[in-house]
């Protein structure tokens, strides 16, 4: 095992050098100069040449890319261009916001999704089957951007009973959360019946209930601990994007992640903390990735992992 | 049930009453002593983040709205846009053609309690000669030295005679020991204006009355928490709740026709801004290089029509870059009437007859802004009037930028915003400031108006700049490098408690030191 997580830990080195290389080198292909953000509109040419050599902007890009890596092989992200603050402590400001609102938008996914996936798989074909799979397709559909001032417009300004926005108070969490948690839930909700439905259908199942076990315990211990398997697949690929997508929702509910950072970055070509971004969402995804993997091993112990 | 009935039976009885009448005394005294306690916070909410607090480094609107409030500086402006003096005990004088000189006012104290000096104030100036990476050091680019005359007077010496140069002095004095230091602790930097730094995080920043000014002319708003939002529904929402008490600018217009009648709560200001929005055209591209065209188009736009549809009447229409309450504007400028049937003829005269479906066909690049884009597209289907097809094309604002700064566009639309002096003209108008060195983007050259124009720059004496600028501005008019279209408001949508607030010309909310709640 451990040595299993040793070369999962060290293949994720190329993974990230290639996403960091592939996005530096996009965002310096991307229109628009980060010294006429930092210098303003009357500034002379002098100035921003002068400026330019000092911040190394004047360099052909691959060098500023050979630079920039082993800037970071040594721990060191730069320092934002528009911020004058080291990379590492915007990224450090942002990232627990980022983390808490992924993790509060997961857990109401599996609160929702869980229970109204097995009910529905149990009662197939009847109208809470019906209720929940229609819950499930419009969770969907409904947008963020949509959902999020929805929600708002209900719980703040209807009835007054939630914050507008700001991360702050535990209040604060409950609509961004719903609002990210919800198309999170209705896609779970679906994938947790389908192979809710099939797992039901084995012959263990029949054997159980053949040797009187309960109900419950059937569908708990039996049915859904099977079931779960590819759930945990997609639960571990849809936290790396609520990691990694939770841009709109930042938005929305003033939400001081990294999505918030990452778009305030492209906008002032902010090389640096783009970059710092980028490099943050891929090692998380690719960690994530890893996580799921390990988490198989718990669920199903017929999985072994091997180097 | 009987939860409910037992003490409404009790309450009903004349008996109970009596018995809790002390007690109902104390609330209502209570209540009122609080209802009376006037708030002495306010929360305001900006669209963008603060990108420094360090005033040697912010050339973005939003810094130095929170820099005027929190540091002092040697000239200030009026709501309108005119400059007055700031810790200066008279505005500046020009004792040579480069050389300036001001005295500074008595009693000036940073809110760590050591006075402001001269030094402090030549300290300031002097990083931006010695260090051109600060952000701000474009603006004195013609400063060499700053001398103190004695311990209240300095001079500032120029390269070069440069009349526009008293608008920059408006940077935040740093005391001299944290002026030489290339990086700042906004939290431990002593500053003298207004309000001092209370805490910073990365979506609140909470200003408190700096503790060195008398009480007795200490600002009534004790706290100002700043929210960060960035969403403009999301703003409108916080309004809405309470949880903000002032937004400027950043609500939608259309919004705003509705949000007085839908809630009562809130209060809509406006008032004349320094922003000017215009079309530029490339005098280099054969057919908007054309001045028939342009004088064409200029008959073809009803401004008026997309003030009151677009902009919600929230503008006036402009014959000129500078706003009619400044004293450069030349005021003998008419707009060209609104005149479809003689933008043809000119149009017919100028050897564009009508064809199929169009004259010709020319681009208009503008921002992917809501607002802007609306303008743009009502401007395309009024010039279709008149046979121009105007294809707009969108554009997010670095790549926009870079082609209008390279030449590649033949139309574009933008606004000037924020402007204090005449010079401006220099900049966007005369032959040296074609990109990279200015932004004259149309490549609009004109010798006689760049002699004006230079000569507006080395003069001193105000009345003689006044006059050198209404001719270049009737140069201007007879050329036509840009059409102005009209000059934008500013508004506010703020808590109807709120008392003494009004808004500033160039955006900065210097008026909330006078700000508060009844």
């Amino acid at each position: 095992m451990v040595v299993y997580i040793a070369k999962r830990l060290a293949s994720l080195i190329p993974v990230g050098l290639g996403v960091l290389l592939i996005v530096a080198f996009m965002i310096h292909l991307v229109p628009g100069d980060p010294v006429d953000a930092i210098l303003g509109d009357y500034a002379s040419q002098d100035d921003k040449n002068s400026l330019r050599h000092a911040l190394g902007l004047d360099l052909p890009v691959p060098q500023q890319l050979a630079a920039y890596v082993q800037d970071v092989a040594r721990g060191d992200l730069g320092s934002s261009l528009i911020f004058h603050k080291p990379v590492t402590q915007l990224l450090l400001e942002r990232m627990p916001a980022t983390v808490e609102l992924a993790i509060c938008s997961l857990l109401v996914a599996l609160a929702i999704s869980i229970p109204l996936g097995v009910i529905s798989a149990v009662k197939a074909g009847s109208s809470i089957d019906i209720v929940a799979m229609t819950f499930a397709v419009s969770g969907v559909a409904i947008p963020t951007f949509w959902l999020g001032p929805l929600l708002i417009l209900l719980f703040s300004i209807e009835l007054g009973w939630l914050p507008v926005s700001e991360r702050g108070s535990w209040q604060s969490y409950i609509l961004p959360s719903l609002s990210m948690g919800t198309a999170l839930a209705a896609a779970l909700s679906r994938m947790t019946r389908n192979s809710m439905l099939e797992t039901l259908k084995e012959d263990f199942i029949r054997t159980a209930r053949a040797k009187g076990c309960s109900e419950f315990r059937v569908i708990m211990q039996h049915a859904f601990r099977n079931a779960s398997l590819p759930l945990v697949t997609v639960i571990g690929l849809q936290f790396g994007v609520l990691l990694t997508g939770a841009i709109i929702t930042e938005r929305i509910f003033d939400w001081p992640g990294l999505g918030s950072l990452l778009i305030e970055g492209i906008g002032t070509r902010d090389y640096p903390v783009v970059q710092g971004c980028v490099l943050v969402f891929s090692s998380s995804y690719l960690l994530v990735n890893l996580l799921t993997d390990l988490t198989y091993s718990l669920v199903d112990p017929r999985i072994r992992l091997s180097p | 049930m009987n939860f409910w009935r037992k003490p409404l039976r009790g309450l009903r009885s004349v008996k109970h009453i009596l018995a809790c009448w002390p007690w109902l005394y104390v609330l209502a005294l209570g209540s009122t002593e609080f209802a009376l306690a006037a708030r002495s916070d306010l929360r305001l909410s900006l669209e963008d983040s603060i990108r420094t607090f360090d005033p040697r480094q912010s050339v973005d609107a939003n810094s130095q709205y929170i820099e005027d409030l929190i540091h002092c500086s040697l000239i200030s402006f009026d709501p309108q846009g005119q400059l007055k003096t700031g810790i200066t005990a008279k505005m500046p004088v020009w004792v040579k053609p480069n050389i300036l000189e001001l005295t500074l006012k008595d009693g000036i104290r940073f809110n760590d309690g050591s006075p402001l000096t001269a030094a402090d104030v030549a300290a300031t100036y002097l990083a931006f000669v010695q260090d051109k990476s600060f952000a701000r050091s474009a603006s004195f680019n013609t400063l060499v030295k700053v001398e103190l005359t004695d311990s209240k007077t300095l001079r500032f010496e120029l390269k070069e005679a440069d009349a526009s140069f008293i608008s920059n002095l408006v940077v935040g004095i740093l005391p001299s020991k944290y002026a030489q230091e290339k990086q700042l602790d906004p939290l431990k930097t002593p500053s003298c204006g207004p309000y001092k730094l209370k805490s910073v995080d990365i979506n609140t920043i909470t200003l408190e009355v700096n503790p060195q000014i008398p009480v007795d002319q200490q600002p009534k708003l004790k706290t100002l928490e700043w929210k960060i939002v960035k969403n403009e529904k999301t703003r409108f929402a916080k309004l809405q709740t309470g949880e903000l008490d002032l937004v400027q600018n950043s609500i939608s217009r259309d919004t705003l026709k509705t949000i007085e009648r839908k809630n009562p709560q809130l209060r809509v200001i406006r008032s004349p801004a320094l922003k000017t929005s215009y079309l530029g055209f490339n005098l280099r591209d054969k057919l908007v290089g054309n001045p028939a065209i342009r004088e064409a188009m200029s008959h073809a736009i009803n401004r008026q029509e997309i003030i009151d549809i677009i902009l919600g009447g929230l503008a006036s229409p402009a014959t000129t870059l500078l706003p009619p309450n400044s004293p450069f504007q030349e005021s003998q400028l008419k707009s060209r009437p609104f005149d479809l049937e003689k933008a043809k003829s000119i149009l017919d005269a100028a050897g564009f007859p009508m064809k199929e479906d169009a004259r010709f066909e020319v681009s208009l690049k503008t921002t992917t802004d809501i607002t802007r884009l609306s303008v743009a597209k009502a401007i395309a289907s009024q010039l279709k009037k008149i046979g121009i097809k105007v294809i707009v094309e969108p554009m997010e604002w670095g790549r926009f930028k870079q082609d209008v700064d390279a030449g590649r566009v033949q139309i574009w639309s933008l606004t000037w915003v924020g402007f204090k002096d005449p010079d401006i003209y220099r900049h966007a108008f005369a032959s040296e400031s074609f990109p990279p060195n200015g932004a004259n983007r149309g490549w609009y050259s004109n010798p006689k108006l760049d002699e004006l124009l230079k000569k507006g720059r080395r003069t001193t004496d105000e009345k003689e700049r006044i006059s050198i600028y209404k001719e270049a501005q009737l140069l201007l008019d007879q050329d036509i490098p840009y059409i102005f279209l009209w000059h934008e408001d500013n508004f506010a949508v703020i808590n109807k408690q709120l008392e003494g607030f009004t808004l500033y010309a160039d955006g900065r909310y210097t008026s909330l030191t006078g700000a508060h709640f009844p």
